[in-house]
């Protein structure tokens, strides 16, 4: 009983916990929620697939993704990492990140070059996708 | 007041958001996106153009235009906290050897210095061959090299958030050339920060 258990949780911490970027600055207050638990977030510390990344009033956050895409979130933001999956060696690319609430800047990198039909930027109302590039989003 | 909160709430849970996308400027002249709701899609190719979402069942709004102005006023916040663009850089060997250049030397001084900058940040670095010799050996050249430019980063005591090291062979050349042939620019390890 006791191996079993050790092994799903092995399994699940490679499947679902994938860290796929770093917050590479951070104004004010920014939580993530992940595991259904809420944790600060600070400088450095690695954001996971599936995380939600949430900026209080006059907060702001700048992330790096492993493959040189850049992010940034302003104050009252809510924002969705389904999935950021970047492996060219692999020939795996599939980027699936929402906005849904409040200002992004993203700019895209190695997946604008390699792959940027695999990119799906979602907003309330339909979605983004991109030819390599640099855009705004804001979500009333 | 209640009321009025109530209301917003509802209209927000019937879909009655707003979201504008704009096109913003990223250096290159390669520079598209496609936005696409139930009913229609618009391609904005132009950097200031924008798009109003006002729901799923509703096509995107006439493509307008949003002056530099406009476009730092309304996105101040995400602008100046957007984190600096990713760089690269080449390192060069002598020939099937661990040695840099002399100019590659005085290059990783800079590599240095920029990973510090940086920080936090993750580095990947990936080693490259030429094709003199059998492939098996090149592979752990180009390994190895990798490995050697991550030990001197490691001994610089600073903290980076994720080091990736990997070692290309004869099948991903940079630049491509026959088998057997001796050339500098294949014998390389690129240091990415980010």
């Amino acid at each position: 009983m006791h191996k079993i258990i050790i092994l799903f949780l092995i399994y699940s911490t490679t499947t679902f916990a994938q860290s796929v970027a770093i917050a590479k600055s951070i104004t004010g207050t920014v939580k993530v929620k992940r595991d259904n638990k809420i944790i600060n977030i600070k400088k450095g510390n690695r954001l996971d697939n599936g995380d939600i990344v949430i900026t209080k009033e006059k907060s702001s956050i700048g992330i790096i993704f492993d493959d040189g895409s850049r992010l940034s979130l302003g104050a009252k933001t809510l924002f969705v990492i389904n999935k950021f999956i970047v492996k060219p060696s692999l020939n795996k690319f599939d980027v699936d990140i929402e906005l849904k609430k409040g200002k992004a800047l993203f700019s895209s990198g190695k997946i604008g070059k390699l792959a940027p039909q695999s990119v799906k930027f979602r907003v309330p109302e339909g979605i983004i996708g991109i030819r390599g590039t640099e855009f705004l989003v804001e979500v009333e | 007041m209640k009321i009025y909160i109530s209301i917003i709430i509802t209209l927000f849970f019937i879909g009655c958001s707003k979201t504008t996308v704009v096109l913003a400027d990223n250096g290159k002249t390669h520079n598209a996106i496609i936005v696409k709701t139930k009913k229609g899609s618009v391609t904005l190719d132009k950097v200031g153009s924008y798009v109003d979402l006002k729901s799923k069942d509703k096509a995107p709004s006439k493509i307008k235009t949003m002056s530099k102005e406009q476009m730092q006023k309304k996105f101040k916040d995400v602008i100046n906290s957007a984190p600096a663009k990713p760089i690269s850089y080449m390192l060069y060997f002598k020939p099937n050897s661990l040695e840099l250049t002399e100019q590659s030397k005085q290059l990783l001084k800079k590599v240095l210095k920029s990973i510090k900058d940086r920080t936090p940040c993750m580095v990947d670095i990936i080693g490259h061959t030429d094709t003199v010799g059998s492939n098996k050996i090149n592979i752990k050249t180009s390994l190895n090299r990798a490995k050697y430019i991550a030990s001197i980063i490691k001994k610089m005591n600073i903290k980076v958030v994720s080091l990736s090291v990997k070692g290309y062979g004869e099948e991903d050349l940079l630049v491509k050339t026959a088998d057997n042939v001796s050339n500098e620019k294949n014998r390389n390890v690129e240091i990415f920060i980010k």
